[in-house]
């Protein structure tokens, strides 16, 4: 079966900055591919190229290098063939502030070539589908910032398009609508529609996706299923351990002094927290506790965690997923 | 490009427009009060917006009377010392030169010239046999430029011959005691009874000359018009950074929609905002010139050429929004260049003072500014030329400033 999506050696290098010298490599040529009636996730910190990729794909910027073939038709050659089979949902929230939710859509969606009685019926599906139905006349700058990531990915949604591209659409929003859109991807996937999801956050990757693209610095450092990439890497279960945040950095320097552990990690928003790797996953931990309270440093808590994609990046990277 | 879709992004842009009050403030209201404050302040210069009196009227009397007197001598006299009422709202001057009178009046220095022919005297001679068949006429030449006052001497021309054919012709006859007529009194009486339409005014026009004095409002108005549509085209460009920047620029280009027909959309909802806020403001001037009794039109009364000057003025502004944009690094940039310029253009083209006589205000460096070459072609119009070298040179910039600036601003915008 030929893929919806190929993804053939993509380069962008972005025009330098104040006109010297050469712009920054955004993506350096990735290649991959994306099945119809698939979740494809590419998950990547911030300024890993997701965008970038996105907007290559959308026909927004034109590749340096490479192209990219959806639906047989290739964007640098047929956009608008392209365009016709795509739904995109932007990172920023792009809607008219001063116009209402469905005067925002009726503008999209006429010139997704809606009209008439069809454009009416689909702005009505849509505003049912993100829930907005009852206050669709009123102007988006008057929603909070959930109900504007609804509309945001409504929007993408107006023409039924084949293949949806949503660029990071829970960021900034409260935990009940963050549930809502990752609900909502999952029944516009269910419906058929296939998906091309990007994050940041590595449970949205794992809860949604068939298949992750692993994103950083521009490249592609890793793709497949959750579970291969997990045997791939050979990532075992990490070990965290909370400490006296006096401890931290001395427990820090002591534990990767030690041959079974491979890294050691701050959580990111725990201070008091320490994550580790060993190729040995829990058996380390016998070793932890002993050197840990050979220093007189003792544990307030300690709690095993299966491997995950974030181990995974970690492995690859020596970073945490959200530096 | 798809026209359709053109059509619906204009449409789009204009509700964007309605949804934002402070942009219809500052495109329609600011400029016509703008004008209003500065045409008030200065009023005297170049001309009066004060109510009609002392219309400027010229009365050249070329009769050469007849064996029962000199009726072009009485009319002249008439005019020349007006009963009371008239005194105020006509200033009359004599002269001998036809042609003089005329030339004055296409200068703008006269309304109208009541022209008085050679034979006006002998063809109202009552006592003629061809008395009642031959026409007699006035000429009343008027100023096509000014609506009011000419319309005014006409209105006393006619009132004044109405009675002079009932009464005066008569008159005079019995005044020449004439044995001969007295005989024929019954008849002559039937032939002036029958002589209502004997008098006729011809009025003719005058144009095409080159005006050496304008109306304050005649300057003013077209200087702020112009000075605000330029910051109108300059906002409208940026507008297109400004989509850049929010996503929604680039949500359009997601749809199946070429960029030729988005820049369409968003540049042709730009020129149409220029045309419909400098249409707007004519309106508004002209209705205020017409409150204020301004004995001229402000924009003149040529609706045709007035309507093209108005398609390439605005089309002019929004190349020259275009370069700016084009030249600026960003949008910020775009803001901040956009706005000196156009201050330092405006002055160049004399938005704030003017010159009473619509030369240059600031001598050869205002030829620099758009603005002098826009707000002058309105000026000389509406002073009775159509300003073709500002025709010329107006579509000139347009064409390089905008080919130039699209160039450059679709690269730099990345559409
Ligand atoms: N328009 C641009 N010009 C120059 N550099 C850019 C531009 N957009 C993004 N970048 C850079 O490209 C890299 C990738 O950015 P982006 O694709 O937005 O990453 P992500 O979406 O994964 O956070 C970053 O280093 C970013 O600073
Ligand atoms: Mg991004």
């Amino acid at each position: 079966m030929t893929p919806l999506v190929e993804i053939h050696g993509l380069k962008k290098r972005y025009a330098p900055k104040n006109g010297a010298g050469e712009g920054n490599l955004a993506v350096k040529g990735i290649s991959l591919s994306i099945q119809k009636g698939e979740i494809f996730s590419l998950l990547g910190p911030n300024g890993a190229g997701k965008t970038t990729t996105i907007s290559i794909m959308s026909g927004l910027i034109a590749p340096t290098e490479g192209d990219v073939i959806i639906g047989g038709h290739s964007i640098t050659k047929n956009a608008v063939a392209v365009k016709k089979l795509i739904g995109v949902v932007p990172q920023e929230i792009a809607l008219y502030p001063e116009l209402s939710a469905r005067t925002n859509l009726e503008f999209f969606g006429r010139l997704q070539g809606l009209g008439g009685a069809a454009l009416a019926k689909r702005c009505d599906e849509v505003l049912e589908f993100i829930g907005l139905r009852d206050r669709q006349r009123e102007r988006i700058d008057t929603f909070s910032g959930g109900m504007k990531r609804r509309v945001n990915i409504g929007v993408g949604l107006l023409h039924k398009p084949t293949l949806v591209f949503m660029d990071e659409p829970t960021v900034g929003v409260d935990p009940q609508s963050r549930r809502s859109i990752l609900d909502a991807v999952k029944a516009l996937n269910q419906q058929g529609m296939t998906v091309l999801y990007t994050t940041h956050y590595m449970e949205e990757a794992e809860e949604l996706s068939d298949r992750v693209g692993i994103m950083d610095h521009g490249e592609l450092i890793a793709l497949g299923k959750q579970i291969e990439l997990i045997q791939q890497t050979g990532v075992k279960d990490a070990i965290i351990l909370k400490l006296p945040s006096e401890h931290i950095e001395a427990a820090q320097t002591l534990l990767r002094a030690l041959p079974v552990i491979s890294n050691v990690e701050v959580d990111s928003d725990h201070s008091d927290k320490l994550h580790l790797l060993s190729d040995r996953g829990r058996q380390a931990l016998p070793h932890v506790i002993r050197a840990l309270d050979e220093a007189n440093m003792i544990p307030t808590a300690i709690q095993i965690s299966e491997p995950n994609l974030e181990s995974v990046f970690l492995h690859l990277t020596g970073r945490a997923l959200r530096d | 490009m798809d026209i359709r879709k053109v059509f619906q992004i204009i449409l789009h842009n204009i509700r964007l427009w309605f949804a934002d009050p402070t942009a219809l403030f500052f495109t329609l209201i600011a400029p016509f009060v703008l004008t209003v404050i500065i045409s008030l302040a200065f009023s005297n210069l170049g001309g009066s917006a004060a109510p009609v009196q002392n219309i400027p009227t010229l009365i050249v009397n070329q009769d050469q009377g007849s064996a029962f007197g000199n009726f072009g001598a009485q009319m002249e006299a008439i005019f020349l010392d007006p009963p009371e009422g008239l005194a105020e709202l006509i200033s009359v001057e004599a002269l001998t030169d036809v042609d003089e009178a005329r030339q004055r009046v296409r200068k703008g220095e006269a309304r109208a010239a009541i022209i008085i022919p050679p034979d006006f005297s002998a063809r109202l001679n009552a006592a003629s046999p061809t008395f009642g068949q031959q026409k007699v006429e006035i000429e009343l030449y008027r100023d096509a430029n000014s609506t009011i006052s000419p319309q005014i001497v006409g209105a006393i021309v006619r009132q004044f011959l109405n009675s002079f054919t009932n009464a005066n012709i008569a008159v005079s006859a019995a005044a020449a005691q004439n044995p001969l007529l007295v005989a024929r009194a019954a008849e002559i009486g039937q032939a002036v009874a029958n002589a209502e339409p004997l008098i006729r005014l011809n009025v003719t026009e005058g144009r095409q000359a080159q005006r050496t004095t304008f109306n304050a409002l005649q300057i003013f108005a077209p200087n702020m018009s112009v000075f605000f549509l330029a910051f109108a085209m300059a906002i409208g460009v940026v507008q297109i950074m400004v989509e850049k920047e929010n996503g929604t620029l680039g949500r359009m280009l997601a749809t199946p929609t070429t960029r030729s027909t988005i820049l369409a959309g968003m540049f042709g909802a730009t020129y149409i905002n220029g045309v419909i806020q400098l249409t707007l403001l004519i309106v508004a001037t002209s209705l205020f010139g017409v409150l204020l009794g301004t004995e001229v039109a402000v924009w003149g009364t040529d609706i045709p050429s007035l309507a093209l000057l108005v398609l390439v003025v605005t089309a002019a502004f929004i190349g020259l929004g275009t370069i700016i944009a084009g030249l600026s690094k960003d949008r910020v940039q775009a803001q901040v260049l956009s706005n000196a310029i156009l201050i330092v253009l405006g002055i160049l083209g004399g938005a704030f003072f003017g010159s009473g006589d619509g030369s240059p205000p600031l001598g050869a460096v205002s030829y620099l500014s758009p603005n002098y070459w826009g707000a002058n072609a309105f000026t000389q119009l509406a002073g009775g030329t159509f300003p073709a070298t500002h025709f010329v040179v107006l579509l000139s910039m347009f064409v390089v400033l905008f080919s130039v600036g699209l160039l450059l601003f679709s690269r730099r915008v990345e559409i």
